[in-house]
């Protein structure tokens, strides 16, 4: 998504060498997000890997078997 | 490199076209997450699950790498490049953030189709599990939608290197 390109004049803004401000903006979105993020992995404890919502072991084991069904058993 | 007109066009079409889709497919997988997790219905909860490992294999991951293999040809192969523009970079610290925290998730979908395939996965059985689903592909469209916007309204700014670059480049213009 980067058409048309750049004008001659893009670059010839007033405060050309001053970060743009909805970078500033944007940065402090980001490092409050952050923030929560690790805040949130602190109180969860600690752990924010992909498999921390999965228990060790088999997956498709009796654990997780919330009724009566047997693996591979349709229910009615 | 900067490219011919027809093949910056041809690049630029495709790289729309699976971002398109890429934005497309995540809004069907959050349907779907939010499906297994609010739904009461065992079979299609079971279902549900069982799609979303479909669609992350064959239309997310796959639209995912091919919208960044195309961000990355457009625009270093046009005159806006990689690193000069605060907008281009920032998208593509966006996209690189999504295509990793999906291929980090890639895992957690298949083990939860494994389970749906193999357990009935009534009432609340891996509720958080569920419910990561729902935040993380949430997540991923608030991130895309945000890569969106800085795509169509290209907010100005150039980054040091940018500017570097321009200043290298004007001698050689006004000679």
């Amino acid at each position: 998504m980067t058409d048309p390109p750049p004008t001659a004049g893009t670059g010839s803004e007033p405060g050309r060498g001053a970060t743009p401000r909805w970078v500033k903006v944007l940065g402090i979105i980001v490092g409050v997000l952050l923030l929560l993020a690790v805040i949130a992995m602190i109180v969860s404890g600690g752990d924010h890997g992909p498999g921390r919502h999965l228990p060790s072991g088999n997956v498709g084991g009796q654990a997780y078997l919330s009724d009566s069904a047997e693996p591979g058993v349709q229910q009615p | 490199m900067i490219m011919a007109p027809r093949l910056r066009k041809f690049a630029l079409t495709a790289h729309v076209t699976v971002s398109v889709g890429w934005l497309g497919a995540v809004v069907c997988f959050l349907a779907l997450a939010v499906a297994g997790l609010i739904g009461e219905d065992a079979q299609r909860v079971r279902a549900a699950y069982l799609a979303m490992e479909f669609i992350t294999w064959f239309a997310v991951l796959p639209l995912a790498l091919a919208s960044l293999l195309t961000g990355v040809i457009s625009s270093l192969g046009t005159a806006w490049g990689l690193f000069r523009h605060y907008w281009v970079l920032v998208k593509f610290l966006l996209i690189i953030f999504a295509t990793a925290v999906l291929l980090l998730q890639v895992e957690p979908i298949g083990s939860m189709a494994r389970v749906a395939a193999e357990t009935s996965l009534a009432g609340t059985a891996l509720g958080e599990m569920r419910v990561s689903l729902v935040i993380h592909s949430g997540g991923g469209l608030l991130v895309l939608l945000a890569a969106t916007v800085l795509a169509v309204y290209k907010p100005r700014g150039r980054t040091r290197y940018g500017r570097r670059k321009q200043d290298e480049q004007r001698p050689a213009h006004a000679s």
